[in-house]
Formats: structure tokens, C-alpha cells, sequence
């Protein structure tokens, strides 16, 4: 009994954890800024990029009415995006949760804001919108 | 037994109530005026030419009264400076009296931080560790008849924006010789990981200085699906090269975005802006400081030449600055020769920036451009920059600060359209230029 409580948990975050992979980041960094603010985004047209330094695909959106602001979100796993996506330039509709995490690389350009891209809920083509 | 208090006994000395306080003393209004200067409520350029000694020069009619409240009289409580007092009161939400009640004077003892109330400019933390930097061109854009000389022409111009307010120097070099900042025209997916994304959008994309981003670092890349052009008024649906180009270089250089409307680090893009704004001089003096003036060469409104003399109506000498009526639907060229020591200390001096002081009476009579010579070789272009009303203090730049040698020459092309006389009128009190 001493041992159930404990082994049930830990069952329950295994599974917790599997089910969650395709979608979320794996728990260890989940849990490090669980209590930073998330922010969603809803159908935004954005382009895929690839950071060769970091090896992470990221979503970039343009921040409306300027001349350079975009908001840069850093795909923490290639399985996130389907294949037929992970290409530099592809134009895309999606839709997920972003944060911002200390250990992101500073934004590497004049009006770019760089996020971890939490939660992928959507995305897809924006030819195919 | 009760203890007798007994009262403080008044003070027979009476203390200035802070309400009626109007500083009498001049050293006391030079402090305001310093105090308003330096947190940008009083225009830094005008107080350059507010000496007690200096006198003003007497124009025409109405003409007059604008002219006084263009020039601030350190010690004295002219307009200018009730002006800048007014600013103060409403950006701390004080009542705007231009007076130094109790409120304000109180508002005014608060200890600053230094910083200036109106400068919203925002820094990365990186700079260039060096002041003469480098540029070159991948590719170019062909949009709208644009050449690779007017390219490197328009961009010369918005480089020289920062060039004439800090230490540093822009030369342009060929692509092959490694360039501090690279220039490139690219649609989509272009190698550094982050892709345009067609028509409107993103106008263009420019690296911090370094150490980030590696080999990227200063890079400037505008995105050729845009429509772009460098003439003014830009037309419809095109984006002015030269403002998107000095904005960009702004975040080479290491500047953030400004939360100041009109400036030139503003985030958005609001149609040709060809001069940086007291906040972007603000926020890039921050960076890099300014320079130092070896010497300033000045030469009278008097000594101007006049191309196309048939093409003015009249133009009179009034003491030392010259006065000019242009005919309707004519444009002209005006010249200045500066007196400029090429040698000083035995040292050849370089050019920073050349200087106008001039006004015209309304939008009918415009400056375009100003070329900036040295002898018979132009060493600076400012094109269609469409000046008009008072420009007491107007730099132009020359972005690689060249060795003078031969003698500072300013061309000056204007355009008059149809209008009445007084709205085709142009003053022009003196030129000069700043040489370190």
C-alpha cells in the first residue's frame, strides 16, 4: 500500500506525459514555466523558419502596421509541425499557445520578440485555407 | 496642574510664496531653459543660436513675429521658452500656464533620472566596438527605375542620418571585402532562417551589431516582394526605400524600437521620413556619444549664387541673409562656397555634415535636395527631402566623413509653384558645416 499511492502517480504521469508529447513540450521544461504567462494564438497566418543554431524549426507572424515587428516562436520539437511543413518559407495558418522562456536565445533582430511555442492546437497550409 | 505649551513664536521673516516666483534673475531662466533643453522641451538646434549678442535679422511684415519665437534668448523669458515651459506642464499634467507656479516649480525640484521625459528610445545592449564601418550590396532591387546608383545613392542618404549625429563613419565597399553590414534584396526563404513573407508584412529585417547572430550581425535585408521606390510622394501601394533603410540601419546599430510618433525607430512605417528625429539622436548618442568638432565654417545668407537668376522674381541682401521671391512653376539651383581649412593643426580635416539655416513661407516654395560637394566631386546627396517652413538647424550628413581637400560647396535645388508672392518667398540666413 505504502508503495500504491506513489506508483499511481507516477503511472499517471508517465501516461500524462505520452499522451501530451505529440503536442506539448516534454514535462521537465512544461514544468519550469508553467507559471510564466501563456498567451494564445488563434489562426495566425505565419511563416516557418529554421534557426540553424538553436537546430529548431520556429513560426514567425507579423505584428501588424509595422515595419519589422514579428513575434518568433520556437517549435521545441520537429514532430510538432508535420513534414509536409517543415520547410524555410512555408506560409501557414496556426493556432497554439506561446510563452516567453529565460533560456530562448535574445531576439536576434530590430521588432522581433522571440517565444517558446507551448502548444501547437493547428496548423496548416495557407494555400489550403 | 496643566503644562502651558506655549506657542512657536511667527517667524518675522517671510517666505516667497513659490506662486508668485518668476525668476527675475537671468542666470535663474538660463537654468530653466538648460533644464527644459535637456529633457528635449526646448529644441537643442534653436538654443545654438540664441546668444545675447546676436541680432536678429529684420524681415518683412508679419514675418517678424514667427521668426522671434524661433529663437530662444538664453536669460530671457521669450516665447520659446514659455512654449517649452507649457510642454513641460502638460506632459506632467500640470496646468499649462507657461508660468512657474507652485506646482511646477515643485514638479521641476523632483530629481530626474537624467534621462529626457520625451526620449523613448529603446537599446539593445550590443554596439560596434569601432566607429568606421563598412557596407556593401549582394543584390539590388529594380522596382520603379531604381539603378544601383541611386541605390547606393539613397542609402548613402540614410546612413548619413546617423553619420551626422555620432562618431561614426559608413563606407561602401564591395560585397567581396566582407563588409560590417550586408545589404541584400531577398523574397521568402533567404539562408539566415527567418523568411519574408510576400507583399506587406514585413518590410525588412536588420541584425543587432555583434556579437549575436554571428556572420549576420549588422546585416540589413529587405524583402523584394515590397514595391519600393525613392521618390516623393511615393505613389500608392510603394514603400519609401530610404525611411524602411534608416530605420533598419537604426537596429544595426544597436537600437530598439521608439515609442516616440515620428520618429524615425517608431515601429511603423507612416509614409518618407528623410531626418531622424531629438529621439532617435537621443537614443543613438546613447550608444555612441557624438563627435567632436575640429571646426565649424560659416559663410552669410548674403553669399549666396543663384543658378537660373531669371527664374526669381527678386531677390534683395538684407544685412547678412538674402531674401528671394522664385517665379511660379520654376525650379533653381542655389549655391554656397565655404570658406573650409583643409588643414588644421596639421591635420586635413574630414566632413561631417554640411548646415542650413533657411525658411520658406509656405509649401509653395520647397528645398528637394541638398548635394554636398568638395571642390568639383559630390560627396553627399540628399534627394527629394521636400523642405519647407523653418529649418533654423538642418544637417545633412555625408555617411563616410571623406578627407576635405579642395573646399566645401552646398547645392541647393528648390521648386516653386504657382502661389502668391509671399508663398514664394525663401530666406536664406547661412550655411555652414561641421568638420572634425
Amino acid at each position: 500500500m505504502k508503495l500504491f499511492i506513489p506508483l499511481l502517480l507516477l503511472t499517471g504521469l508517465l501516461f500524462g506525459c505520452a499522451t501530451r508529447a505529440t503536442t506539448q513540450i516534454d514535462s521537465n521544461t512544461h514544468n519550469k514555466f508553467k507559471s510564466m504567462e501563456r498567451q494564445k494564438v488563434e489562426k495566425k497566418k505565419g511563416i516557418v523558419g529554421y534557426w540553424d543554431d538553436l537546430g529548431k524549426y520556429t513560426i514567425s507572424f507579423y505584428q501588424e502596421n509595422t515595419i519589422d515587428g514579428q513575434f518568433t516562436c520556437v517549435v521545441p520539437e520537429s514532430k510538432m509541425v508535420p513534414e509536409e511543413l517543415r520547410t524555410a518559407g512555408a506560409q501557414i495558418i496556426f493556432s497554439g499557445t506561446i510563452t516567453k522562456d529565460a533560456q530562448l536565445p535574445p531576439a536576434r533582430m530590430g521588432g522581433e520578440q522571440v517565444f517558446l511555442l507551448v502548444e501547437l492546437d493547428e496548423i496548416k497550409s495557407f494555400n489550403n485555407n | 496642574m496643566s503644562e502651558t505649551i506655549e506657542k512657536p513664536k511667527k517667524s518675522k521673516v517671510q517666505k516667497v510664496k513659490k506662486a508668485d516666483y518668476i525668476p527675475k534673475k537671468s542666470s535663474d531662466i538660463k537654468q530653466l531653459q538648460k533644464h527644459l533643453e535637456l529633457f528635449g522641451y526646448l529644441d537643442p538646434i534653436d538654443s545654438a543660436f540664441g546668444t545675447a549678442d546676436e541680432q536678429v535679422p529684420q524681415p518683412e511684415g508679419d514675418a517678424l513675429e514667427s521668426l522671434k519665437s524661433s529663437f530662444i534668448t538664453p536669460g530671457e523669458m521669450d516665447e520659446a521658452t514659455v512654449g517649452a515651459l507649457k510642454k513641460y506642464q502638460e506632459f506632467h499634467g500640470l496646468k499649462s500656464t507657461g508660468k512657474l507656479d507652485t506646482a511646477t516649480l515643485e514638479e521641476l525640484d523632483c530629481k530626474r533620472c537624467g534621462m529626457p521625459d520625451l526620449g523613448e528610445f529603446s537599446t539593445h545592449s550590443n554596439k560596434w566596438n569601432k566607429t568606421s564601418l563598412t557596407y556593401g550590396f549582394d543584390n539590388y532591387t529594380s522596382d520603379n527605375g531604381l539603378t544601383p546608383t541611386k541605390i547606393h545613392s539613397a542609402f548613402a542618404q540614410a546612413f548619413a542620418m546617423w553619420a551626422a549625429e555620432t562618431p561614426l563613419s559608413f563606407r561602401r565597399v564591395n560585397a567581396s571585402a566582407n563588409p560590417d553590414i550586408r545589404i541584400k534584396f531577398e523574397s521568402g526563404s533567404h539562408g539566415d532562417g527567418s523568411p519574408f513573407d510576400g507583399r506587406g508584412g514585413v518590410l525588412a529585417h536588420a541584425y543587432y551589431p555583434p556579437p549575436n547572430s554571428g556572420a549576420l550581425a549588422g546585416d540589413a535585408h529587405f524583402d523584394e516582394a515590397e514595391n519600393w521606390t525613392i521618390n516623393i510622394p511615393t505613389g500608392a501601394g510603394k514603400i519609401d526605400l530610404v525611411t524602411v533603410a534608416a530605420h533598419e540601419f537604426g537596429h544595426s546599430l544597436g537600437l530598439r524600437h521608439s515609442n516616440v510618433n515620428g520618429s524615425m525607430m517608431f515601429p511603423s512605417y507612416s509614409g518618407a521620413k528623410r531626418y531622424l528625429h531629438a529621439d532617435d539622436i537621443a537614443g543613438i548618442r546613447n550608444i555612441y556619444g557624438g563627435y567632436s568638432i575640429a571646426s565649424a565654417p560659416w559663410i552669410h545668407g548674403t553669399s549666396i549664387q543663384v543658378e537660373y537668376p531669371d527664374r526669381l522674381e527678386r531677390i534683395t541682401r538684407a544685412g547678412f541673409y538674402t531674401y528671394l521671391y522664385g517665379k511660379p512653376n520654376t525650379t533653381n539651383w542655389f549655391h554656397f562656397a565655404i570658406p573650409s581649412p583643409v588643414i588644421q593643426d596639421k591635420k586635413r580635416l574630414k566632413v561631417v555634415c554640411a548646415i542650413l539655416r533657411f525658411r520658406t513661407f509656405s509649401d509653395k516654395a520647397v528645398v528637394n535636395h541638398v548635394h554636398i560637394y568638395d571642390g568639383y566631386s559630390k560627396i553627399a546627396s540628399h534627394n527629394n527631402i521636400n523642405l519647407s517652413g523653418n529649418n533654423w538647424f538642418k544637417k545633412f550628413g555625408v555617411a563616410h566623413k571623406p578627407h576635405l581637400y579642395w573646399g566645401l560647396g552646398i547645392s541647393i535645388g528648390v521648386s516653386f509653384k504657382a502661389g502668391t508672392a509671399n508663398q514664394r518667398r525663401m530666406d536664406f540666413v547661412s550655411a555652414g558645416a561641421d568638420l572634425i
